[in-house]
């Protein structure tokens, strides 16, 4: 299934059951995009759209994503659910409510998302030698969190061991003309946070789309709280996957030099944004990753994209005891 | 599991309009009479079935050529290429 990434302006409407695109410029071609295999859309530019479009969308059971100017999240036009049962919703809810079954489950999102952490520095172990400490701390405070008995210490663990990895992070990615130090939201100060506050973004509302297809109900999540967001599960998931797709495209990106500082970033004040170009290039990076196939087992080959549904389907299995939720590790 | 599809037809005048409304809700316009395209088994039945309905079997033909992935073959294109639709990024 696709995201449909949209930086065209222009006008959007239903016609023969397709999302037919009528660009501002009119030098440009009209389109007609199917939606029949399309999983999410993602709108950045200046769009015009009336409700016919949206009962489409929520027939085909596509949300659609919007951005501002800068790349940041507006909202969401979130069709109607159409595959929740009550059954596994009452299931999450007794997990959540049963601080006990709850901890399982964060512990196991924190043990897969570490351990990806932790996989994306080895790599370049040999390249910095300074990793290796990180590296272990990191390995230390990882066996800390089997034993921790509330949330909030295993998410401050959590934390911690991230707060690690981007000083890792920062290690490998002070190269052409970048740097990095920690990190910074609203506005990110520089180009690396504005990277991984765009992909963060881009990845957390994929796998919203994911779990709009299964009969998971996206606002209960444990390792997060789910009080204070409308949708909080999706935050969970993504922890395991952020370092493998985002942080693994801003690496490549960075030292394949093709995201460039000069080019492809919009000052702001006090802080950094990425541009149009920068946008798309990030983005182009994250699909090429997202579609790439891994081997699961003997001969199943899976591409980055399923595995985030197959790990919804894994916490179904776990919600109704069938079998214990293992994270993804790479 | 989805499979790409490179779809090229040749029916008679007055079902072309119909064939091109149908087949361009599962997959992408190319040029004329030929459309490619990810679709997923059950949207290639619904898709065989709707085409179906509509031609003749003594005059229409309707080639479907099947893949795994777009990765198994390549595409050359000479001269304008009608539809920028690369990586789904619409620009």
């Amino acid at each position: 299934m696709d995201t449909i990434y949209i930086f065209l302006d222009g006008e959007l409407k239903r016609k023969d059951n397709t999302l037919y695109i009528e660009p501002k410029d009119n030098n440009k071609n009209s389109l007609h995009i199917p939606l029949k295999n399309v999983s999410s859309l993602m709108f950045f530019s200046e769009v015009t759209l009336n409700k016919r479009l949206l009962h489409f969308f929520a027939k085909e059971e596509i949300p659609a994503y919007f951005y501002d100017y800068y790349g940041n999240y507006i909202g969401a036009f979130y069709p109607r659910e159409m595959n929740k049962i009550g059954l596994t919703m009452i299931k999450q809810y007794e997990n959540y409510i049963n601080k006990e079954k709850r901890l399982i489950i964060a512990k196991k999102f924190v043990e897969g998302s570490s351990e990806n952490m932790i996989k994306v520095l080895e790599n370049y172990k040999k390249q910095y030698i300074e990793l290796e400490k990180i590296i272990n701390l990191m390995k230390s405070l990882q066996n800390t969190v089997d034993s921790q008995n509330n949330i909030n210490a295993v998410m401050s663990i959590e934390g911690n061991i991230r707060k690690n990895y981007y000083n890792g992070l920062g290690i490998i990615l002070n190269k052409n003309n970048f740097s990095f130090e920690q990190r910074t939201k609203k506005p990110p100060k520089d180009e690396i946070n504005a990277m991984i506050s765009f992909g963060n973004v881009i990845l957390y509302n994929i796998t919203l789309a994911e779990i709009y297809q299964t009969s998971l109900d996206p606002r209960i999540s444990f390792l997060h709280e789910p009080n204070m967001r409308k949708f909080s599960l999706n935050l969970d998931i993504s922890e395991i996957f952020k370092p493998i797709i985002i942080d693994r495209s801003i690496i490549t990106l960075v030292n394949k030099n093709i995201i460039k500082k000069d080019e492809d970033f919009t000052p702001v004040n006090e802080g950094v944004y990425l541009s149009k170009t920068g946008q798309i290039k990030l983005i182009e990076e994250i699909e090429k990753r997202l579609e790439t196939k891994i081997t699961l087992y003997k001969d199943q080959k899976m591409s980055y994209k399923n595995l985030i549904r197959y790990e919804c389907y894994k916490l179904i299995k776990h919600l109704k005891d069938e079998e214990v939720y293992k994270p993804y590790k790479l | 599991m989805s499979m790409y599809l490179i779809s090229v037809y040749d029916v008679n005048e007055e079902r072309v309009a119909k064939i091109h409304k149908i087949m361009k809700k599962y997959l992408i316009w190319q040029q004329n009479s030929t459309f490619e395209g990810y679709i997923t088994q059950g949207n290639f039945k619904k898709l065989k079935r709707d085409l179906y309905k509509i031609i003749n079997k003594e005059e229409d033909n309707i080639i479907f050529y099947i893949f795994n992935s777009k990765e198994n073959f390549i595409r050359l294109d000479f001269g304008v290429v009608k539809t920028k639709f690369e990586g789904l990024i619409i620009k």
